[in-house]
């Protein structure tokens, strides 16, 4: 067989092009129509010194409203397509997602709480974080008590504790106020950027980069956590050392990306899933490609739930809609071919 | 590069010794088969050399230096383990998993680059299989797989390999391959110690037999002075006779059942 055309790297170029270009027009798009000159001037004015020649409203809607919302859709899907790459590959198992542990069942009743104590968006945004991380810590010790195979453990402590928090949330709505609290739960659930502001933005790269780039770093010898562990450990790894890290990095990533964003499922299993396809398996290339297809991916869900409807789309909905039939698209072309 | 197993003993926590005080040296350069029946130890005795079995007594001693003090990445510089051909979940290339067999001679956590990737080639082109580069692992046939699994601990770049019965589960013809591949192997001065089930292949390609039941070494020597009737009969507890072929160059095991059963067929035929 010969070598494959295209190169791993000239790939992720690529993507990274498609991302960036994805990111320009969703700047443009919007009620209030700002013309792409104008959109690259504003932008460009925040390094260098730029003639003004655009109104005042036009450069706040593009540098306080339209930039805090695409980057924040475009880290929060980068972090769920990273952590899902990740679960695949500490699981060994093609169909885990970012939410196997619980973190996103987590945060949801975290944000509940928060929400039904009358706590301010940010606020909530630092509650369902917190329920996040202390959900990870209950399952790494539970699955440390359980004998035999940790992953199993970590497994079945992850439904476990996951059903727990479900049962939590479900309790919060039962109680919340059907007038004001409960459609603000609910809508929470489906996930949504709306209302995303610097402010959001400032804090949340902070947990995405803590947590991708020890990733970035062990992406190799991840790929020999796909293979079985003994074989693993003889090639010289600390299997047991990575896979913690590497839980412990993505569930950060879900926990910061989900308490932004609500919970959006199906993005930490489709868009891997595609980027194995483009990119291969090789954790090299895998996790790099899945970053930049979920950020563009989000980012143009984001882009149909803002400008789709007068009203915004829950990205959640969005997410599944497409996910679901493309998913059953990819398993019936494999089968043909 | 010799290993040294001296007064050995391994038992799994509250459970019986599944190794009882074993000694045995391996020099260098030769292919030793180690014989047993299921149970016996064999892949216990495997992982404790690899290193990785914690609280065995005794002691393992590669190249003068006590295992004990070898971190995984500096053992995975001395041996290499050649596993039976497995099913993956992901579908790697050939490429690929061989690489996986450089990440003990990366520096921290790096990448392999382009110097491991010579590697991984020259370790395909000494197998062969050069031409399966850049085919995905789970599409080749077993005796393809097995080579490859080869080339990845070849492109670990040590001297001394350990096999789990590497030629079970394929077909004659590729078990007769692969046996040669490794053949060709000690030729150049690795040192193999591999597991086997199959007493006619101790014959053909062993410079040494080992011979492990209830957890104890019985025998250890030369094929010919080893493997006997009496050997296979408290091993496998079946009744051999031993050919010798080829002015006794080449001894076969043949199991006395069937030499009756062929008397038996004679008489009913006849």
């Amino acid at each position: 067989m010969r070598k494959p055309k295209h190169s791993p790297g000239l790939k992720l170029m690529i993507m990274g092009i498609c991302l960036i270009g994805i990111f320009l027009f969703s700047l443009l798009l919007g009620r209030y129509a700002v013309p792409f000159a104008d959109v690259l001037r504003i932008l460009a004015s925040v390094v260098i010194p730029v003639t003004k020649t655009w109104s005042n409203l036009a450069e706040n809607m593009v540098l306080l409203v339209r930039v805090p919302r695409i980057c924040t859709a475009v880290l929060v899907g980068a972090s769920l397509s990273v952590a899902g790459a990740s679960y695949q590959c500490i699981f060994s198992n093609p169909m885990a997602a970012p939410d196997l542990l619980g973190a996103s069942t987590s945060a949801g009743f975290g944000a509940a709480l928060a929400i039904l104590l009358g706590c301010s968006s940010f606020v909530v945004t630092g509650w369902a974080f917190t329920a996040s991380m202390l959900c990870l810590l209950l399952v790494l010790f539970i699955a440390r008590l359980g004998k035999g195979s940790v992953t199993l453990n970590l497994i079945l402590a992850g439904i476990m504790i996951s059903s727990l928090f479900q049962a939590g949330t479900s309790y919060l709505k039962l109680i919340a106020d059907p007038n004001n609290t409960l459609p603000e739960i609910t809508y929470w659930l489906m996930g949504s950027l709306s209302g995303m502001t610097m402010k959001e933005l400032g804090y949340v790269w902070i947990p995405i980069t803590i947590g991708m780039v020890p990733i970035f770093m062990v992406r190799w010898q991840m790929n020999l956590l796909t293979i079985d562990d003994m074989e693993a450990r003889t090639m010289g790894v600390s299997t047991s050392r990575i896979r913690v890290l590497v839980i412990i990095c993505s569930t950060l990533l879900t926990a910061a990306a989900v308490s932004v964003s609500g919970i959006i499922g199906w993005v930490g299993l489709v868009i891997p899933h595609i980027a194995r396809r483009i990119s291969g398996n090789d954790c090299r290339y895998l996790i790099p490609a899945s970053a930049l297809l979920g950020g563009s991916f989000l980012l143009l869900v984001d882009d149909l739930a803002r400008n789709l409807y007068s009203t915004e789309l829950p990205l959640g909905i969005i997410t599944a809609v497409i996910g679901a039939p493309f998913f059953i698209w990819l398993m019936i072309r494999e089968r043909i071919s | 590069m010799s290993v040294q197993v001296s007064n050995l003993s391994f038992g799994y926590p509250g459970q019986p010794e599944v190794l009882k005080d074993i000694n045995f040296t391996i020099p260098e350069g030769i292919l030793v088969s180690l014989l047993g029946p299921n149970g016996a130890g064999k892949s216990t005795l495997m992982k404790c050399m690899l290193g990785l079995m914690r609280h065995y007594r005794g002691d393992i001693v590669l190249d003068g230096v006590d295992i004990r003090n070898l971190t995984p990445k500096q053992m995975a510089r001395k041996t290499a383990y050649i596993p039976q051909s497995a099913e993956g979940v992901f579908n790697y290339t050939v490429e690929e998993m061989v690489l996986m067999g450089t990440t003990s001679l990366l520096s921290g956590l790096n990448s392999p680059g382009k110097k491991e990737e010579e590697t991984v080639l020259s370790a395909l082109r000494k197998l062969h299989i050069d031409h399966l580069r850049y085919r995905r692992y789970m599409n080749l046939s077993g005796g393809e797989r097995q080579l490859v699994m080869i080339a990845r601990a070849l492109a670990q770049n040590t001297r001394i390999l350990y096999m789990d019965e590497p030629a079970a589960n394929l077909d004659y013809g590729n078990q007769i391959r692969v046996m040669e591949e490794i053949r060709s192997l000690i030729r150049e001065g690795y040192t193999v110690f591999q597991t086997t089930h199959n007493p006619d292949q101790a014959f053909l390609y062993s410079d040494r037999i080992m011979a492990l039941a209830e957890g104890k070494i019985i025998a250890y020597g030369t094929p010919q002075e080893v493997i006997t009737p009496d050997l296979i009969r408290r091993l496998y507890h079946i009744e051999t006779e031993i050919e010798r072929l080829h002015d006794d160059r080449i001894r076969i095991c043949i199991p006395a059942s069937v030499l009756e059963g062929v008397k038996t067929d004679e008489q009913r035929v006849n």
